[in-house]
């Protein structure tokens, strides 16, 4: 044995004696054996379950079972509470609540009306309605300061969303222009055709899930107007809004169907009620059956729903599925519409850039106008065609527009010479306009507008200074007006714009315009440059007298 | 609402009537430049405009050593140089058709040569040697001739020492001989009766015995006192050219001794007449060069052509216009540079007023 192995066998000999010393023993405790058993019959349990659990098919989403578990919690909840506390029963609660059952029924059907209807207020038909309320006459009591209140009340909500709403809106205006006939093109096809049946002012917008397409289409039956042919033969899984905003009415109509069955509405010839007490007897609003419904009540027209025992039929009906038709609206008499001719006069201001006269240059100069436009829509043909005219005050300012002559006149007795000139700067140029217009609308509020006019010069504001006199004084007069040299009188041009009536009153306005002839007398400036007018204006309209015919 | 509209209307009105409406001046009609001078200088070529970069020209009558000129010159400040041009008058100025400076299309230049002229007291020779003439510095020098540096005139005054300590002012003209107008006459005594007889009779003329009109023929006789008088015969013709002639009588006894004649001195040659010459002068930076002492200008000629009158009177215009071409040698004060003027042409103007 090495040196270095006895010394290693030294140690382990060392160790082995201290392992076995008093210091390093330790007692047995039965409670650590215990512990671990329990550990160990835990973990055999859990197996148990996963076992179990793999042999058991759980299904879910029963909303009843759910509930019912619910309901048993809250059974044993209200036990314990009636175990811990004890309340003496007084009859006239009974009575109270059944006299009060018809309201709380009452209450809880206009809170599902509500969140069923979906009204969207216009405020642009709201004059209009208020004038058809007027004139059809209500049933019940009609005040306009009512009426004006809540309008006002509706307006001021509308302001809170206009500045965010139209801002945001007014950036895209003009890519609208461009993507306006697509777009509208799809979303025409989803009004279905209504509004191209109906007039400019009966104007009909009809909303639905992406599931239905071809559904619903408005048919001339009888005398060809406002016949709607709700087709719900195919599947209707999502609620189906059909808003019709007439110029005397308002009617808002939620058909939400799952059926097989034609469903022919005529609101038109039908006389309704907004009373709700009465339509709404039931806790579903006015439900109709449609499979329980007779052949000869298969069109609404047919149900006589302010005839109370009518409407005690429609309150018997019963649900069936989701399929309702859910109808709230005032008490409004609705009468065939009639074609009206809407003669429209506004007050124009626009304001924007035109090129440069004389000699070239990249910087634009500045363009207003001012003045008054007659636009009148045939309510029976051309429907989306207005015409018209206007007669504008237009105004050009140029910045460098200017003339300037010179004269030497020399003396024969050989004196100094005599020189004159005259130096004339062309700030302002105002022209009478008168034009022909055709609107062409794109949708309600988007038109297309092209016109062609005539413009004749009526004044000239320039700044103009000279010495044409033997006494060496230099002359300057600034706003002159008895200058109108230098400018052609008459010009015809071209316009192109687009307007978009973002009030009832009030539209915004693009316009461009070409003019055909030079603008300016080649003869007075010396050059040989056509002078033509383009321009590009934005303006506002406001719409101040409007009138039906 | 009635009387809003009025309203309405009344500051409308207002505000167009406020406005200015002043028309565009009419300009007057441009016309080119009337005059100019163009040329070489040295052969240095100059063009001048009269109306344009500040050139103006002035004109009038002035006096070129006693002799009256018409002139114009042309001023350049913007190349400080001044171009004039004058001429004498000639012998007879004024004809039917009115004023006429230029009695020829082609005219010579004035070249000054010196002379002297001397006095002649006809028989009675010894006078000659009794005449003092005053000098520059105002003394009286004996001497019978004065001398002359240039063509004109020179007014002296002399005195007869034998006689009295009188002066007499005498006009003497020198290269300026009266050949169309003559105003000399002849003196003659017969007993105590002085007799003139004009050399022409057929203007008008005007006789002054020391300076008192005496008479208006041509022919008169007068008794003069003794002593020594001074006699001056003036003669207008048709259209107003005057010329006189100043002369000097002794009476002795009611008798005329002598008349004073004005003679060109012995031994020289008689001076050209130089009415209706041209000179020419050019003022560069303030230094004078002239045509007239330069001899070689006796070779040039100054044409002119296309002349016409302006002025409110065809007859009595104010200025005469005419082009001119010419070729010359200015020199200056004391003939120490010159200036060649070469293929100068243009339009011009002097005055006659």
């Amino acid at each position: 044995m090495t040196e270095e192995n006895k010394h290693m066998d030294d140690a382990f000999k060392r160790m082995s004696e201290e392992l076995n010393s008093e210091q390093y023993k330790v007692p047995y405790n039965a409670m650590f054996w215990n512990e671990a058993k329990a550990k160990l019959e835990d973990e055999q349990l859990d197996n148990a379950f996963r076992k179990a659990a793999e042999k058991v098919t759980v299904v879910p989403g029963v909303e009843a079972s759910f509930s019912a578990v619910n309901d048993v919690f809250m059974d044993s909840a209200f036990v314990d509470a009636a175990a811990a506390k004890n309340v003496k029963y007084d009859a006239s609660y009974f009575q109270d609540f059944l006299a009060e059952e018809g309201n709380l029924f009452m209450d809880e059907s206009f809170t599902e009306a509500a969140s069923a209807s979906v009204v969207d207020y216009l405020p642009e038909y709201w004059p209009d309605a208020d004038t058809a309320l007027k004139n059809e006459g209500l049933h019940h009591e009609y005040k306009s300061a009512y009426w004006d209140e809540a309008r006002s009340l509706l307006d001021r909500s509308d302001r809170r969303k206009f500045f965010f709403k139209w801002s945001a809106v007014a950036t895209i205006l003009l890519l609208i222009t461009f993507t306006a006939p697509a777009w509208l093109e799809k979303e025409s096809a989803l009004e279905m055709g209504v509004s191209q049946q109906i007039s400019a002012q009966n104007e009909m917008i009809i909303k639905h899930g992406a599931a239905v397409e071809n559904v619903l289409s408005v048919k001339d039956e009888n005398n060809g107007l406002m016949i709607h042919e709700i087709d719900v033969a195919k599947s209707i899984q999502e609620t189906t809004e059909i808003k019709r905003n007439f110029s005397q009415d308002l009617i808002s109509t939620t058909i939400n169907a799952n059926q097989q069955n034609t469903v022919q509405i005529d609101p038109l010839n039908s006389t309704f009620t907004d009373d709700l007490t009465q339509i709404n007897s039931t806790d579903e609003l006015s439900v109709l059956n449609l499979p329980e419904i007779s052949e000869e009540k298969k069109s609404l027209h047919d149900w006589d729903i302010t005839n109370v025992r009518d409407a005690q039929t429609i309150k018997k009906l019963k649900p069936t599925g989701s399929q309702k038709i859910a109808m709230a609206m005032p008490d409004i008499e609705l009468s065939k519409p009639r074609s009206y001719q809407v003669h429209q006069l506004s007050l124009i201001a626009a304001a924007g850039i035109g090129n440069k006269w004389g000699d070239f240059d990249f910087v634009p100069t500045m363009r207003s106008a001012i003045g008054v436009e007659y636009m009148v829509a045939s309510g029976k043909h051309l429907k989306q065609l207005e015409f018209g005219g206007s007669f504008m005050v237009n105004h050009v300012k140029q910045s460098k527009l200017g003339y300037e002559d010179r004269s030497v006149v020399y003396d024969l007795s050989g004196g100094h010479s005599k020189k004159y000139w005259s130096k004339l700067q062309l700030k302002d140029m105002f022209y009478a306009n008168l034009n022909i217009l055709a609107n062409y609308r794109l949708a309600p509020k988007h038109k297309l507008q092209i016109g062609v006019g005539f413009e004749q010069l009526i004044g000239v504001r320039s700044n103009m200074s000279f010495m044409n006199n033997n006494q060496n004084i230099i002359s300057t007069i600034n706003n002159n007006w008895g200058v109108k040299e230098g400018i052609n009188t008459i010009d015809f041009r071209f316009s192109l714009g687009y307007e978009y009536q973002f009030l009832p009153q009030f539209s915004v306005r693009v316009n461009s315009q070409f003019g055909l002839l030079d603008r300016t007398d080649n003869d007075f400036f010396g050059d040989q440059q056509k002078d033509s007018e383009i321009g590009l204006t934005v303006g506002l309209k406001y719409n101040f007298l409007r009138r039906m015919k | 609402m009635g009387k809003y509209k009025i309203l309405i209307l009344l500051i409308m009105g207002l505000l167009v009537a406020a406005c200015k409406k002043e028309p565009l001046p009419d300009l007057p009609e441009e016309n080119e430049p009337y005059y100019s001078v163009k040329g070489y200088i040295d052969g240095e070529f100059i063009n001048l405009n009269v109306g344009q970069e500040g050139n103006f020209m002035s004109k009038g009558v002035t006096e070129n050593n006693g002799i009256k000129s018409y002139y114009g010159q042309v001023v350049s400040p913007s190349n400080d140089l001044i171009i004039k041009i004058e001429f004498t008058v000639p012998e007879k100025s004024y004809t039917a058709q009115g004023v006429d400076p230029f009695k020829q299309n082609s005219i010579d230049f004035l070249v000054h040569e010196p002379g002297c002229k001397m006095f002649d007291f006809g028989s009675n020779i010894l006078q000659s040697n009794y005449v003092y003439i005053q000098d520059e510095n105002g003394s009286f020098q004996q001497t019978n001739e004065v001398n002359f540096s240039e063509y004109g005139k020179q007014n002296i005054t002399m005195k007869l020492a034998n006689l009295s300590q009188e002066t007499y002012d005498i006009p003497i003209y020198y290269g300026f001989k009266n050949e169309q107008l003559n105003a000399g006459f002849s003196a003659y005594a017969s007993a105590d009766t002085t007799f003139f007889v004009a050399y022409d009779q057929d203007l008008k003329h005007q006789w002054f015995l020391d300076g008192d009109l005496i008479s208006e023929e041509a022919e008169f006789k007068k008794i003069i006192g003794i002593g020594v008088h001074k006699i001056e015969h003036v003669i207008t013709d048709n259209y107003g050219n005057q010329a006189n002639e100043v002369s000097l009588l002794r009476i002795t006894d009611f008798v005329l001794d002598w008349k004073m004649n004005i003679l060109d001195c012995q031994g020289t040659t008689a001076p050209p007449n130089n009415y209706g010459r041209v000179i020419v002068t050019a003022i560069i930076d303030g230094q004078e060069y002239k045509s007239d002492r330069v001899t070689k200008n006796k070779e040039h000629n100054f044409t002119v052509s296309n002349v016409s009158f302006v002025g409110n009177s065809t007859s009595n215009p104010d200025w005469a216009v005419f082009d001119f071409d010419f070729e010359s040698v200015l020199s200056n004060q004391n003939d120490s540079d010159s200036l060649s003027l070469t293929l100068m042409s243009g339009t011009f103007n002097i005055g006659l007023k």
